[in-house]
């Protein structure tokens, strides 16, 4: 059997979140089967506790998933949705930038990082993924994708008015 | 610069507060300093995407809060847990109580938490059949 070998000492203080080798640290159990099925019903059921507000359970339900396939980037992507809405940033970004390296066509990773990145003030970073998960929603019909649209307006938003300002400070 | 983008920002303001983004506006007006100039490309990044959408009708269609993926799509899309499969209260107990998972903490954990509610969930399915049972009968 192995075990999970997660300690601080794996993670070198001169890696980035991206350089951190997931597969290394954490190891699959070995012998547990899980079908696809089962493994989508246990996450329905983590989201339903993240609807309902009930993050502990929730975090717990992604946590396990994780766990048990490091190598989903569903497990990822869900895990860092739910640390984006607690605010865990350093976490949320570890999970979300995992979740889009296994898998770069799901929407909600860009989505939550480029939350994250506006939060921390990276602009650049936070429009460079935002853009993103609105390209892989084309049709404006996905909530995360909108959501990433609404990002934007409010960036937007922003820019206008300083720049309306700044013009009645010229003409003054 | 601030055509179309002009009309759907002056009907986002109290959207974008619904859906929790009212942070974005003064976070961003404090930290871009457009005096500075370094923010050109950024500014024609955002009025090019903003460009792009359709119309303001994505705002009622936004999720109010961070989205999970493909766990949360298929439950919204099916009302439920599940999506009709057999995930079951025996199996889940069968695998928490697996001597190979042992060491495996947050594995255990979440299946603690599904037990319990598959537990509960049972609970209330077995209650309701009784109740249709003995109405009709």
């Amino acid at each position: 059997m192995q075990k999970v070998k997660v300690m601080a000492a794996n993670f070198s203080s001169n890696k980035t979140d991206k350089a951190i080798d997931f597969d290394a640290l954490l190891k699959a159990p070995a012998g547990i089967d899980v079908s696809d099925e089962d493994f989508q019903s246990i996450g329905e059921i983590g989201a339903m506790y993240y609807e309902q507000g009930n993050l502990e359970k929730a975090e717990t339900i992604f946590e396990g998933l994780v766990e048990l396939k490091p190598d989903s980037g569903a497990a990822h992507s869900a895990l860092g949705g739910l640390l984006t809405y607690k605010q865990e940033d350093e976490r949320a970004i570890t999970h979300l930038s995992r979740a889009i390296e296994l898998d770069d066509k799901q929407i909600s990773p860009f989505v939550n990082r480029g939350e994250v990145y506006l939060r921390q003030t990276k602009f650049d970073l936070a429009v460079a993924d935002l853009k993103r998960a609105i390209e892989l929603d084309p049709q404006e019909k996905d909530p995360g994708a909108n959501r990433a649209r609404a990002m934007v307006l409010g960036i937007y938003q922003a820019i206008e008015s300083q720049q309306v300002q700044q013009n009645k400070k010229i003409n003054q | 610069m601030f055509g179309l983008g002009s009309i759907v920002s002056k009907l986002a303001g109290p959207l974008l507060d619904k859906i929790g983004l009212g942070f974005i506006k003064p976070l961003v007006s404090a930290a871009v300093n457009f005096a500075t100039g370094n923010y050109a490309a950024l500014i024609g990044d955002v009025a090019n995407l903003v460009g792009s959408f359709s119309n303001s009708s994505f705002l009622s269609k936004a999720a109010n809060k961070p989205t999970l993926g493909v766990f949360q799509n298929n439950q919204q899309q099916s009302g439920c847990f599940g999506s009709g499969n057999k995930l079951s209260l025996g199996n889940i107990l069968g695998l928490k109580n697996n001597p190979l998972l042992k060491g495996f903490g947050k594995i255990t954990g979440m299946l603690s938490v599904v037990s319990d509610f598959l537990g509960a969930f049972n609970s209330i399915q077995n209650s309701r059949a009784e109740a249709q049972h003995s109405y009709r009968g």
